[in-house]
């Protein structure tokens, strides 16, 4: 495969640079592209305990990327560079390299459509299949192989895939992760049915089957003097079922989700069903919105190798139920999906007092509301004496509704934002955080954190294009790493330059020795679409996560300098 | 719209491939018996990785016949008395090995018993445990060690090679593999050790005089796994020499000259404990 990947691309610009002469073609033709550089230079730092042995002469570390896109009609192709030389300090080892992880082309002829290569794809919520990229979590399931879209009557859409997942920079071969393959059919059914055309009540249902073939994998088991072969699945299927209601400004979705036995590196080898609900119902007007959902996950981690436990390999993907903090402390404490089992309900409100009224003021004033509450699902032996989640067993018995033990997570958002002339804008934020650190960041037998943050955002704008934005924000708890303080200064000079300085402050850390000081300065330049700005300062270790999936941040002192484009 | 749902029907149906396991989820392997075994394993270097431990019975001086094609040997076509040596019988631990360790440092000490059982139809003053740490990743062998079933324990001293042979009673050629590993053998002593696969075609059971079945599951799955374009074949610790791991005849001996003297990595220690009754 490693030498397709050059002839590919080789085949595609002569194909390019071939059909530079046929007049018609070129007119339409179009390239496209991103391009991003990361780099950071590291420092020894004593106070946070980094010495030239962890720095090991890697002193400048950088990830980049490069896309290239051309698109001429129903014709598309194009591929990604990417380089990790090395990768940045927290990005998973195993991108140390270069080369071309992804590469596509797709042709769209009138309602089929054919992707070879590289593609991205979610079925529904993503319950049974999500492939995606992040680029700040290192994190890229991509599928190689092939797909095909297929529209064959008004309202009803198929898709059809076959591929292996990206694994880092190792190719596939022999078996060496599972073949997944996929199908998914949505009915949008006013468009189906011509009487339900006119009517209000608009109705969506879906489908989708996946199953991830992988040679099954010799494991073993000694118990007693005896040793036990585990009988392994070549097989593992899941399917779901999803739909959308929508009525004026009413909305009900709901997905379940199945998986026959699936045991793996992750579930510590257990034989159980795994199952995933979620649902949700919002009601919005202008001005207001309330959204309710509940989500239930039992064991469904699903991977395309079985002995993976790192965040590679994922086939499915389980949207949380937290809000993403933007906020640099009151993202301290980040709520990771736990796929072996979590039950958890949101709640969230909207509301926008209205303009020129006694409290929303001369602008309005928004209100958000937040509210997130997370366990274990229960969990019960499945016989006397075998303990719950017992390797070669079915695992446990469990209770769909019931709420089980540890409480994971509980937060509690209030934000107002409110415009008070034109010149000046204030957010103000209070949020309140159980964590269970223990199961979230795997520090065995640490107690909950409870966390309490205020933050206040102040924007000044001395011209329609200077403006002063300000933060200062305060985190209170008496477990982990103890209290906070943070402050920022953002000077901005539209649409060009902008300055920020801030500094986090552990003051209330139980160790003396590390109530340190996290200072940092940045400054950016923009001009059209490409964008640097380079750093300089501390990065405290935490835990980075987009959409539930985390990483691992540790500790630095350094510069970084940022370089992205597009065109 | 009828068409669509067939077409979603046969689709589903297509890749509808889902195997539900029934319980039992874990069967006991190896072989059942009320001997013991214990191996113990010392790492003597700090190595990164996981490692598994493979034990195997193999048996010695089993006369049947054997093709042959090299009649400077011994008799050709077919060679009646042929003495088939180092062949794998039994695995105590499934096809790969068991697990054994997590990147072990220097003094990390692992014990693990077995029990077996001896079948009517081996010999047991020619059976002999062979003994061997693999990689879990790449499978490549660390260290192996060998004994009589009936004698007493012993222990090297060195780094042990083991030269795995695939072979068949029905290939012409491999009785003059198996003659060059037996001149290894010679030429190496206790610093290689040998076994003999048959898998793959010409391990197959076939008219009398070839009627004899030398194939296991866990030859077979070793076969498989690694998939030697033919026999006579062999590997050398599962390392790669020269760009594979399967090699022909001609690249065992410097295959083997590369890795003996490297520094020993780990000692293996067994211990056969034989039911008297």
């Amino acid at each position: 495969m490693k030498k397709l990947i050059p002839v590919f691309i080789t085949g595609l610009f002569l194909f390019l640079s071939g059909t530079a002469q046929t007049q018609t073609f070129t007119d339409r033709g179009k390239v496209t592209g991103s391009f991003q550089f990361d780099g950071q230079y590291y420092m020894e730092d004593d106070k946070l305990g980094i010495t030239e042995e962890d720095l090991d002469g890697k002193l400048f570390r950088m990830n980049g990327f490069g896309n290239i896109i051309y698109t001429n009609g129903n014709f598309r192709a194009g591929f990604r560079y990417e380089a990790y030389l090395p990768p940045i300090a927290g990005y998973n080892a195993k991108y140390e390299g270069h080369g071309v992880p992804y590469f596509f082309a797709e042709y769209q002829f009138k309602n089929i459509q054919i992707t070879v290569g590289n593609f991205y794809e979610q079925f529904g919520n993503g319950l049974v299949l999500r492939s995606y990229e992040e680029w700040t979590l290192g994190y890229d399931n991509s599928i190689r192989g092939a797909r095909v879209k297929f529209q064959p009557y008004k309202g009803i859409y198929l898709k059809g895939l076959i591929g292996t997942q990206r694994y880092y920079w190792e190719p596939y071969y022999n078996g060496n992760r599972g073949i997944v393959k996929g199908f998914d059919a949505e009915f949008f059914l006013n468009d189906i049915f011509g009487g339900m055309a006119e009517s209000k009540t608009r109705i969506i249902l879906g489908g989708s089957f996946v199953s991830n073939y992988e040679r099954v994998q010799d494991k073993t088991l000694v118990r007693d003097t005896i040793t036990y072969q585990y009988n392994l699945p070549s097989n593992v299927a899941a399917y779901a079922g999803r739909m959308r209601l929508i009525y004026g400004g009413f909305q009900f979705d709901a997905e379940y989700a199945y998986k026959i036995n699936n045991p793996s590196a992750m579930n510590n080898y257990i034989y159980k069903n795994g199952e995933s609900l979620l649902a949700n119902v919002s009601y919005s007007k202008k001005g207001f919105g309330i959204s309710l959902s509940g989500k239930r996950i039992d064991n469904m981690s699903y991977k395309s190798r079985s002995t993976e436990i790192g965040e590679a390999l994922d086939i499915n993907y389980m949207p949380p139920l937290t809000n993403p903090q933007t906020y640099s402390l009151a993202a301290i404490y980040p709520y990771a999906t736990q796929p072996n089992g979590e039950i958890g309900f949101q709640a969230k409100v909207n509301y926008t007092i209205p303009k020129r009224s006694k409290l929303g003021g001369k602008y309005g004033t928004k209100i958000e509301l937040n509210y997130s509450n997370i366990f274990n699902i229960d969990k019960q032996a499945v016989a006397e004496g075998i303990p719950v989640d017992s390797t070669g067993t079915l695992g446990y018995k469990s209770d769909f509704f019931a709420i089980g033990a540890p409480k994971y997570f509980e937060t509690f958002d209030i934000i107002l934002s409110r415009k008070f002339s034109k010149k000046f804008k204030m957010i103000l934020s209070y949020v309140y955080q159980v964590y269970n650190i223990d199961v979230i960041e795997g520090h065995a037998g640490e107690p909950m954190v409870f966390a309490h943050i205020g933050i206040a955002d102040l924007t000044y704008k001395f011209t329609p294009t200077k403006a002063l934005r300000m933060e200062v924000q305060s985190l209170f708890t008496e477990q982990d790493r103890g209290d906070w303080v943070m402050g920022l200064l953002e000077f901005t000079i539209a649409p060009k330059w902008f300055f920020t300085i801030y500094d986090e402050y552990n003051y209330g850390n139980p160790d003396k020795d590390m109530q340190l000081h996290y200072y940092s300065a940045a400054m950016a330049y923009v001009q059209g679409t490409s964008r640097i700005s380079l750093s300089y300062g501390r990065q405290r270790e935490g835990l980075l996560c987009v959409g539930g999936v985390c990483r691992a941040v540790p500790a630095a002192n350094g510069f970084t300098i940022t370089l992205s484009s597009s065109f | 719209m009828k068409k669509t749902i067939y077409i979603f029907a046969v689709l589903g149906l297509l890749m509808g491939a889902c195997d539900k396991i029934e319980e039992p989820y874990l069967e006991p392997i190896g072989i059942g018996g009320d001997h013991k075994v214990s191996v113990t394993v010392e790492f003597l270097d700090d190595v990164a990785g996981t490692y598994d431990l493979n034990v195997f019975i193999i048996e010695d001086g089993i006369i049947a016949p054997q093709k042959n094609d090299e009649a400077s040997i011994g008799p050709a076509p077919d060679w009646m008395d042929y003495e088939h040596n180092h062949i794998l019988r039994a695995s105590l631990t499934s096809n790969f090995g068991v697990d054994l360790a997590d990147n072990p440092s220097s003094g990390t000490i692992v014990k693990n018993e077995f029990s077996f059982g001896i079948s009517e139809e081996w010999v047991l003053d020619n059976l002999f445990f062979l003994v061997f740490i693999t990689n879990g990743g790449d499978f490549e062998i660390l260290q192996a060690a060998e004994i009589k079933i009936s004698g007493p324990s012993a222990k090297a001293n060195d780094k042990v090679i083991l030269l795995e042979e695939f072979t068949g009673h029905t290939c012409v050629n491999c009785p003059e593999a198996t003659m060059l590993a037996h001149d290894l053998k010679t030429t190496y002593g206790e610093q290689l050790l040998l076994l003999s696969i048959h898998a793959g075609a010409l391990a197959e059971p076939d008219d009398s005089p070839y009627d004899t079945d030398f194939r296991t599951n866990t030859g077979t799955a070793i076969f498989n796994q690694f998939a030697p374009l033919g026999v006579p074949t062999g590997m050398v610790n599962r390392t790669s020499y020269d760009g594979g791991v399967v090699l022909w005849k001609d690249s065992w001996e410097p295959a083997v000259a590369d890795l003996v003297g490297l520094p020993q990595q780990a000692s293996i220690d067994i211990l056969v404990e034989l039911d008297e009754k």
